[in-house]
């Protein structure tokens, strides 16, 4: 295992940094989402009362 | 009508379980695939690579799949529900294929000192990761959402129609897919290849099922966004309107 | 005096009754295939009118070729290995022309409005336009050929009949997909660079086929046998899912 390991590890990490990658990019997106989602309510709500 | 409240009951208990459901195999695939499976004959350890790599290429096969049927969904019945599933299907699809372009070459350099040769399933993959890199292009470029979902539904059809007909030319192309791996030359798979194979498929069949379960429900706050910026520029047309009617 | 009423008339009879009855007959398929013919003939006469892309795509096409002669030594290899590849790059360059232009031609005075009313199938829209595409394409295939056995000093007569059958089925193919596509991204940002993307990553099986069945003629193989056959085949395969999909998907393209 040991002439192989560097490419067995890095194809395993590899594959989690994939992973993780886009998970964290739906997070982001999620979160700026919630965001203007949060904004724009708050602005229907305050129209509403005019 | 207001598109309904992303998440509920399912959908949270899903994006809890579904991840951790995931780590629980890929442990176990990790274990099988380093010290359960048998050493190769031929290539030695690095084929150990094949069972992160192998399985990921058929499951991206099946997420795009899904996105043929979400895009067919979408043009029959106009339901956003099945939009959002067919671009949520695409990323996943995408990420699982750029897993295997990745892993691909790094068991390919030790075996055949080269990082990337144009063998047929690594080129029909290579072809594959476009197309659905082009609908995803699609829907970037595109400015109004429904066209978006359609133009991009129909390029879910049509690149799904195209996949067979590439995997069959590519492979003409190339002469076939190299010898199937044995741990006793010859013959299919060892059995204990084959368990470890199935857990990794397994494996990233859970994955597939997170990101879906992740996903989907960006898709419908994005989908509500859109809806609350519709309401909202309603609103100043209603404001101007009844100003009018009080001054005049 | 004896009137013949209407409905008198045998309608079964051929022949009989007026000329708006015998189109009354005429079956559905029938009357949007002429409705198809119609477009064609009408992108035909726009062409030959105003002469706006047939002559980029020569030029282009011919600039693709030089370019390659520039960036690779190609005086002293044989034509027949390094042709193909050549000559399909340049007609697909050339086609990506095509298509761009057959819709963007509509969006003067909002023509595609005209036609989304017109009591036009899309499906036959896409036809006549498929149509119109793959004139232009031939077209200019038929130009460039001849250039391209001078210019590289090649006998083409020798494998024009093997050629002409390659060329036909594969520019059917691409143009297939292309007028699809073609007609999704003139309704994009950044179509012309969306549309290459597209088109040449589904199109990868028929440039395989294209170039090595291009190969084959240009080399004296006989197409008719295999293994060039089978690739002809496919092609052929391709050529029709391709058209059936895109004629049944062009209509969600058109809409609004």
């Amino acid at each position: 295992m040991e002439q192989h390991f560097p490419y067995l590890f890095w194809a395993y990490n590899l594959i989690w940094a994939l992973i993780t990658a886009y998970l964290l990019s739906l997070g982001v997106r999620q979160r700026r989402i919630r965001k203007e989602i949060d904004r724009l309510k708050e602005s229907l709500r305050v129209e509403e009362k005019e | 009508m207001s598109p309904r409240r992303p998440g509920g009951r399912w959908a949270s208990l899903a994006q809890t379980t579904l991840p951790v459901i995931t780590l629980a195999l890929a442990t176990t695939t990790l274990y099988g695939a380093l010290f359960y499976a048998p050493r190769e004959k031929v290539m030695g350890d690095v084929q150990r690579i094949f069972y992160f790599h192998a399985p990921a290429g058929l499951v991206c096969f099946l997420a795009f799949f899904v996105t043929f049927v979400a895009s067919i969904g979408y043009l029959a019945t106009r339901r956003p529900g099945w939009d959002i599933a067919g671009r949520a299907s695409t990323e996943a699809g995408l990420l699982l294929t750029t897993i295997v372009l990745v892993t691909g070459p790094l068991w390919a350099r030790p075996v055949w000192g080269t990082y990337w040769t144009w063998e047929a399933r690594l080129t029909t993959t290579l072809v594959l990761w476009l197309i659905y890199m082009g609908y995803l292009l699609v829907r970037r470029y595109t400015e109004d959402p429904d066209q978006q979902a359609r133009f991009a539904a129909v390029v879910g059809i049509i690149g799904f129609i195209d996949v067979p007909i590439v995997y069959m030319s590519v492979h003409w192309w190339r002469g076939h897919h190299p010898q199937v791996l044995a741990v006793s030359g010859g013959g299919g798979l060892d059995p204990t290849m084959r368990q470890v194979f199935l857990m990794g498929i397994f494996t990233y069949l859970a994955l597939y099922a997170s990101l879906m379960a992740l996903r989907i429900p960006l898709g419908r706050a994005e989908a509500e966004l859109r809806w609350l910026r519709l309401k909202l520029g309603e609103r100043p047309a209603r404001r101007a309107a009844s100003g009018l009617r009080a001054s005049g | 005096m004896t009137v013949r009423s209407p409905a008198a008339l045998d309608l079964a009879t051929p022949g009989t009754g007026s000329a708006v009855e015998r189109r009354r007959r005429l079956s559905g398929p029938v009357r949007e295939a002429r409705k198809a013919l119609l477009v064609w003939q009408k992108d035909v006469r726009v062409e030959w009118r105003s002469l706006d892309s047939l002559p980029a795509m020569f030029f282009f096409a011919l600039l693709v070729l030089v370019i390659f002669n520039f960036g690779f030594d190609l005086s002293s290899a044989r034509f027949s290995d390094f042709g193909p590849g050549v000559l399909w790059v340049a007609f697909a360059f050339s086609g990506v022309l095509a298509f761009g232009n057959s819709f963007a031609l509509e969006r003067d005075a909002d023509c595609i409005q005209g036609l989304r009313l017109a009591p036009v199938d899309p499906g036959s829209l896409y036809l006549g336009k498929l149509l119109a595409n793959c004139t232009s394409m031939l077209i200019v295939e038929a130009a460039v050929l001849p250039l391209c056995a001078v210019m590289f000093d090649y006998d083409l007569a020798a494998s024009i009949g093997p050629m002409s059958v390659v060329l036909l089925v594969h520019t059917v193919g691409f143009g297939a997909v292309g007028t699809l596509f073609g007609g999704m991204t003139a309704r994009t940002r950044r179509g012309d660079v969306l549309l290459p993307i597209l088109l040449f990553s589904i199109s990868v099986p028929f440039m395989l086929s294209a170039v090595r069945l291009t190969g084959a003629a240009l080399a004296g193989e006989p197409i008719s046998e295999a293994p060039a056959a089978a690739w002809l085949v496919m092609a052929g395969v391709f050529d029709l899912v391709f058209i059936a999909a895109a004629y049944l998907t062009f209509e969600y393209i058109l809409e609004e």
